[in-house]
């Protein structure tokens, strides 16, 4: 997919966007208000998703109307981003259950691995490492609220 | 009380102990921020707000401030050693920096930049002692047509500065004003967009939009790109001394680099960037030798560094005389006098003048430490650099998700960050910039509220707020900030067959 695909399609999406806060904000009980002097809870958010329609609007024009040979503005090979994104969706999964302290190391594992480091042991025994010693200073320096366990219990 | 009392004040609240404290861990953390390229001091500040929370709001504000002025000073290491900016302000100083550091002069270079942040961010304080108090006691005279119009103006100037077109611009700020509209209504108690989700009608924390839009799209790019570790070049004690030609080569930059980067600072937008390269520019034309600009010029050091320390310093008056984030950095200090139930705005001064006067006097005491920690310390700082970029990515992912739970130990508030992260390296890909997206959702409530209490005042008649000498000139001058686009690019259109986009 080339930028022009790219851009027509994000400006398309911010136009879309724009029209369903006009339509939720219409739709709101008490809506845009009885007049301009006593508005409702859906004026100004009607008057910004007008403005993300018509900016997004312009933004498509304007796309249309340049050529199309820009340079794709996307990675190319994402597979490291959607790993990351993998790892941090699984940890947001685990954290209530599994604790904080195996969610830290699976992430700090993943992580480690996404980045770069060599030997799944030196990752493995960092990861343990860096989870242990953040959970001190979180728990006892910082008084930070961290989840157990609720598998077991 | 008169600036000095509220110095005199300010300096018996900053330099007790927790409060010294305070100070201390904020620069430390801004100055680590600073040099390592990745974390910016916006994520930084996001990620310790919730630290703050069992701090007096004096000690937290004293802290977060400190992460911002201290990054100020940690960019400009890795600027001059690396030839990689720290900081976005410190582009400028590779220039010149660099090239000082390839020949030899690495510890001249650091020394002036630290003495011009220095000067600077004391030409601030005083700036910030004896105008804010004024602007203050004049914004007690603003109502809801002042703020509403001030925040309009505020938002164009901020899309014009940035470097987007209008268009993009635009589409930021009506995302941003879009996300701060779900939630409770502010007047009717009314819930918007929150598709019945009890969690969405407290509204969208800014903390995890900002930690994810900068924290968590920056690891994204890193894991895509692969940072390889550099290796800076060394500097020895005994080099930190600038010569007495360099020294007198360097003064009057640092004097106008100062003033110039704190009156950049009271523009909303990224003004410490801007004034970095107005002050490059200035030097360059004032300069006898323009030649030697790039080939490690030590002017092309103290004016910038000096100017985006100025500007620093400067764009805390909006926020402490009105209440108004003008910068991200801002609109996360706001946030902690939020949470920390301080009131905000003009009346700041007066019903808390601990943290108004505490704040700015801490500041030159930060100064102080900045200058102690920024020279002898140089090697510590440049050791963190030969860190694997894999530990410090890795530590930073950790540090973005435990910083977000913490604020309110919400699981919504991870798939924010997680969702904000995503959308903020979708922005970065398509040239949109996130920061606009911040500064919308900032200064959104602020905005909503204005105008719907001035459309209350003037009976739906928003023209009246033109007839308001303060208003009216703000209007004025919004309409000519988003004239001058249109009217360049007419100029372009007349003047080449290939449009430019507005």
């Amino acid at each position: 997919m080339n930028a022009r695909s790219i851009g027509l399609l994000t400006a398309a999406f911010f136009l879309l966007l724009g029209s369903a806060q006009v339509f939720l904000s219409l739709r709101l009980p008490g809506g845009l208000g009885i007049s301009a002097a006593e508005p409702g809870p859906g004026l100004f958010p009607a008057v910004v998703g007008t403005l993300m329609a018509v900016a997004a609007s312009i933004h498509l024009l304007q796309t249309v109307m340049t050529r199309g040979d820009a340079e794709d503005p996307v990675a190319r090979n994402p597979i490291d981003i959607i790993f990351l994104i993998g790892t941090l969706s699984a940890y947001i999964l685990l954290l209530p259950r599994a604790g904080f302290l195996v969610s830290a190391f699976l992430l700090l594992l993943g992580t480690l691995s996404i980045f770069g480091m060599p030997g799944l042991i030196r990752r493995a025994v960092t990861s343990a490492l860096m989870t242990g010693i953040s959970y001190l200073i979180f728990t006892q320096a910082l008084r930070v609220n961290l989840p157990a366990p609720t598998w077991f219990s | 009380m008169n600036a000095f009392e509220g110095l005199a004040f300010g300096f018996s609240i900053a330099l007790q102990w927790p409060n010294l404290l305070a100070c201390f861990a904020g620069v430390l953390i801004g100055t680590v921020v600073g040099v390592l390229p990745g974390i910016g001091p916006i994520g930084a500040m996001a990620l310790l707000l919730p630290v703050t929370y069992s701090m007096s709001p004096a000690g937290a504000l004293i802290m977060l401030a400190g992460i911002y002025y201290g990054s100020m000073y940690g960019g400009s290491t890795t600027s001059i050693l690396l030839k990689v900016p720290g900081e976005v302000s410190s582009v400028i100083t590779t220039l010149d920096g660099y090239e000082m550091a390839r020949r030899g002069r690495a510890g001249a270079a650091l020394f002036v930049a630290a003495i011009g942040s220095f000067v600077a961010g004391s030409v601030g304080i005083l700036g910030l002692a004896f105008l804010a108090p004024l602007l203050a006691s004049t914004a007690l005279r603003f109502g809801p047509p002042e703020f509403f119009s001030l925040c309009v103006l505020g938002l164009l100037v901020l899309s014009r500065l940035t470097g987007s077109s209008l268009v993009r611009a635009a589409v930021m700020v009506a995302l941003g004003l879009a996300l701060s509209t779900v939630g409770m209504e502010p007047m009717s108690g009314v819930a918007r967009f929150t598709f019945g989700s009890l969690d969405l009608a407290q509204g969208l924390e800014l903390v995890p939009i900002a930690i994810g839009l900068f924290g968590v799209s920056e690891l994204l790019a890193a894991a895509h790109d692969k940072l390889n570790a550099e290796r800076p070049l060394p500097v020895r004690l005994r080099e930190l001394l600038p010569t007495l030609a360099e020294w007198k080569r360097s003064q009057w930059p640092i004097v106008r680099g100062s003033v110039l980067g704190f009156l950049f600072g009271l523009i909303p937008g990224p003004t410490a960037i801007i004034a970095t390269f107005s002050s490059y520019a200035l030097e360059r034309k004032l300069s006898k030798h323009p030649e030697e600009f790039g080939q490690g010029a030590i002017e092309g050091v103290a004016g910038p560094e000096s100017a985006n320390n100025g500007a620093a310093q400067g764009a805390f008056i909006p926020l402490l005389a009105l209440g108004i984030p003008f910068a991200p950095a801002s609109a996360m200090l706001l946030t902690a006098l939020l949470i920390h139930g301080a009131q905000t705005g003009p009346l700041l001064m007066t019903n808390s003048p601990e943290i108004f006067w505490g704040v700015t006097s801490s500041m030159y005491v930060g100064n102080v430490m900045l200058l102690l920690l920024n020279l002898p310390m140089i090697g510590v700082f440049v050791a963190l650099l030969r860190l694997p970029p894999y530990f410090i990515s890795s530590l930073v992912t950790l540090l973005c998700v435990v910083g977000t739970y913490a604020i309110s130990n919400s699981l919504l508030d991870l798939w924010v960050l997680l969702a904000s992260g995503i959308v903020g390296y979708g922005l970065r890909c398509l040239k949109f910039e996130p920061a606009i997206l911040l500064m919308a959702l900032a200064l959104g409530p602020i905005l909503e509220r204005s105008f719907l209490q001035s459309l209350f005042l003037t009976q739906g008649n928003l023209v009246e707020i033109l007839e308001r000498p303060i208003a009216g000139t703000m209007c004025v001058i919004a309409v000519l900030v988003l004239l001058q686009p249109i009217y360049q690019w007419l100029k372009s259109v007349r003047q080449s067959p290939v449009r430019a986009p507005v």
